[in-house]
């Protein structure tokens, strides 16, 4: 490993350190202390968090599963099934909007200004918070907002529609306005991998289009549609905003049980249902790596990376 | 080269190509008979690749009069439809797939039956000596290795022409060598027309029937390699095919093939016009190449005088630079030849070996 930043001003010290660096053997035993301290020892705290039991307001430092017991007879199958299906209903469209636009951003000749407009314009919803950007929608969707004043204008509805705000269709629809980014760039990085030449080479040997991406493109972007879909599903399990704010109170999921048991301060039924959110998202990606499998051997495709 | 008789394998006529402002092809016309070994050589930037990308189809050309493989038109069809493939200069091999995999490719496209496809594939890596390593990783294999897993995934869907662009750029010296017969002798076996983008002259001429010399777009000269060696009729010829002396005088006389140049000091010397067209009284070069020259007795009726400006061993050989009326000159002697180090007051040469052709 080597510190490749060299600072111009300093031209002694870093090539020093990336040495040392690289003679010592701790670099890489330090990010995994530092990871797991950081992030798993939380998780685990969580888990354990969800093996105790409230009474009065309090925490019952006791282990029992109470917790889970109750989560699953309290009729919360219902909001689970609902996080699922829209969860996985919200990266599928994802995938299907987004690994042709990666596709043609990569491969289909744009040229390098439209690459860099399009990354640019992909960016930009990082920038703003993202309650101020759903809030939006509420003005445009509404009653009274954008789309049905035209709907209404034209005469093309003569009461306004609906179902456009407060409904599933609007989560859904706010869930792939916001996740769109983190689904195209890992896809976009991967294709953008992939040599020229290997797909010439496939033309030129006689493959059709069509082959072609279903044999060179698609398997060896895999890692990059597995990131994607990791970067969708896990933040769509556990949508906060857009359920409440396009949802209404109507479109009930488990981060709003989370948010209730939250305020209520039963903090091992938060743990116990943000456990079981990471249990869905293990279970739910181990079956993605299945069907991947179907499209080629995913571990193999990372030997693209590896170069 | 084969019986005349037979139709052209490939037929291109008047191809030109433009990327952008920048002419790539300028009205080239080239065609190679079935079997024929067709070398394109020429310097990069001299538009041999995108040659080899028109006549596979990976580039469309800006105008073609005509672009056939095997009697068939291609000019309007992709590169999947044609019937050619190409080794590439990287080799393009598929990365997520292992060696017998890549070499299947070809026929899994075609839709052959896995039994069959795995039987020819293993047919193809056992002519280039690596059916030992079908399972291997492409990521296992050494540069050597690749390359012949490139040519076994070419050739195995039995193409009409082989196109090769510099496979051989990327090996070692001893490897490229051994890998030049064993090209020539696949290409022997197979019968296939191979057409090979080399910028390597040695490689041009040890295995080609027929070399084409590209330069700047254009075909500069082709013929067979021993043409091209020792007939060079343009200056950019006699340079790319290794003449060192390359000198300026006036055309006086010609009678057949053979004309009578004068140097400005008013020396005269006979050659071998290799440029048709060349009128007496025009400016011309005089080109020989070093190891051509020998030393003569100082008392010699032929040759010219010389004196010597400086050695410089090589290994191999001894260049010497002399200095004479025709100008300055450098020969070449080989390691352990008595010119080597002996003082020289002459040279001279055979007339055949000076070539006279048109300042351009």
């Amino acid at each position: 490993m080597q510190t490749s930043a060299s600072a111009p001003a300093d031209d002694r010290l870093l090539p020093r350190i990336g040495q040392w660096l690289s003679t010592t053997n701790l670099v890489v035993p330090a990010i995994l202390v530092a990871w797991f301290a950081i992030v798993i020892v939380p998780i685990i705290i969580l888990f354990v968090y969800s093996f105790f039991s409230t009474a009065q307001f309090r925490t019952v430092y006791e282990p029992s599963l109470d917790t889970w017991i109750g989560l699953f007879e309290s009729g919360r199958w219902e909001v689970t099934l609902r996080t699922l299906r829209i969860a996985v209903t919200v990266t599928l469209i994802e995938l299907v909007g987004a690994f042709p636009f990666a596709l043609w951003l990569a491969k289909g000749g744009v040229s390098k200004g439209g690459r860099a407009v399009c990354l640019a314009l992909l960016t930009i919803p990082f920038f703003l918070d993202m309650s101020s950007r759903t809030i939006v929608w509420r003005a445009i969707l509404g009653q009274s907002g954008l789309v049905n004043t035209v709907l209404m204008g034209t005469g093309l509805t003569d009461a306004p529609v609906e179902w456009l705000l407060y409904s599933e269709v609007a989560v859904h629809f706010g869930m792939v306005v916001s996740l769109f980014p983190p689904m195209v760039l890992p896809i976009y990085m991967a294709i953008n991998l992939i040599d020229d030449s290997l797909i010439e080479a496939s033309k030129d040997l006689g493959a059709s289009p069509w082959q072609t991406l279903r044999r060179v493109i698609l398997p060896l972007s895999l890692p990059g549609v597995m990131a994607g879909v990791v970067f969708c599903l896990g933040p769509a399990l556990a949508a906060w905003v857009e359920p409440g704010m396009l949802g209404g109170g109507f479109v009930n999921l488990i981060s709003n049980s989370i948010e209730s048991a939250y305020s209520a301060l039963r903090y091992p039924v938060v743990a116990a249902l943000s456990a079981f959110v990471i249990l869905l998202l293990l279970v739910l990606l181990a079956a993605m790596y299945l069907i991947a499998r179907r499209f080629g051997d995913p571990a193999s495709s990372f030997r693209v990376l590896r170069g | 080269m084969t019986d005349s008789t037979a139709v052209p394998m490939l037929e291109v006529e008047d191809v030109v190509h433009r990327y952008g402002t920048v002419t790539a092809l300028s009205h080239v016309s080239l065609s190679a008979l079935k079997g024929e070994f067709l070398t394109i050589l020429g310097s990069s930037g001299s538009g041999k690749t995108t040659m080899l990308r028109v006549i596979s189809g990976l580039e469309r050309p800006t105008s073609v009069r005509r672009l056939r493989i095997g009697g068939v038109d291609v000019a309007h069809l992709p590169a999947a439809k044609r019937n050619c493939t190409t080794v590439f200069q990287s080799y393009a091999l598929f990365p997520h797939m292992n060696v017998i995999e890549n070499v299947a490719y070809g026929l899994r496209i075609r839709k052959m039956n896995s039994t069959d496809a795995l039987r020819e594939a293993h047919r193809a890596l056992g002519m280039v000596q690596l059916d030992s390593k079908a399972d291997r990783r492409i990521s296992q294999l050494s540069g050597g290795e690749r390359q012949r897993v490139a040519l076994a995934r070419a050739v195995v869907t039995q193409p009409s022409i082989l196109l090769l662009d510099e496979p051989l750029g990327a090996l070692d010296e001893r490897l490229r060598e051994d890998m030049q017969i064993e090209l020539v002798e696949l290409q022997r076996t197979l019968g296939m027309t191979f057409i090979y983008i080399t910028h390597s002259q040695e490689e041009a001429l040890t295995m080609s029937d027929r070399v084409v010399l590209m330069s700047h777009g254009r075909i500069v000269q082709s013929g067979g390699p021993l043409d091209l060696f020792d007939r060079p009729n343009s200056r950019f010829a006699a340079g790319f095919m290794g003449y060192e002396n390359i000198l300026q005088a006036r055309l006086i006389g010609r009678e057949g093939d053979l004309g009578l140049v004068e140097f400005p000091g008013g020396l005269r010397l006979q050659g071998l016009i290799t440029a048709p067209a060349l009128d007496t009284g025009t400016p011309v070069h005089l080109a020989i190449r070093a190891e051509r020259i020998s030393a003569l007795a100082p008392d010699a009726p032929e040759g010219i005088a010389a004196r010597i400006t400086s050695r410089v061993y090589r290994g191999k050989y001894t260049d010497i630079s002399l200095d004479t009326p025709a100008g300055p000159l450098r020969m070449r002697s080989w390691h352990g030849a008595q010119d080597e180090s002996r003082e020289i007051r002459r040279i001279g040469w055979s007339t055949n070996d000076a070539v006279i052709f048109a300042v351009d």
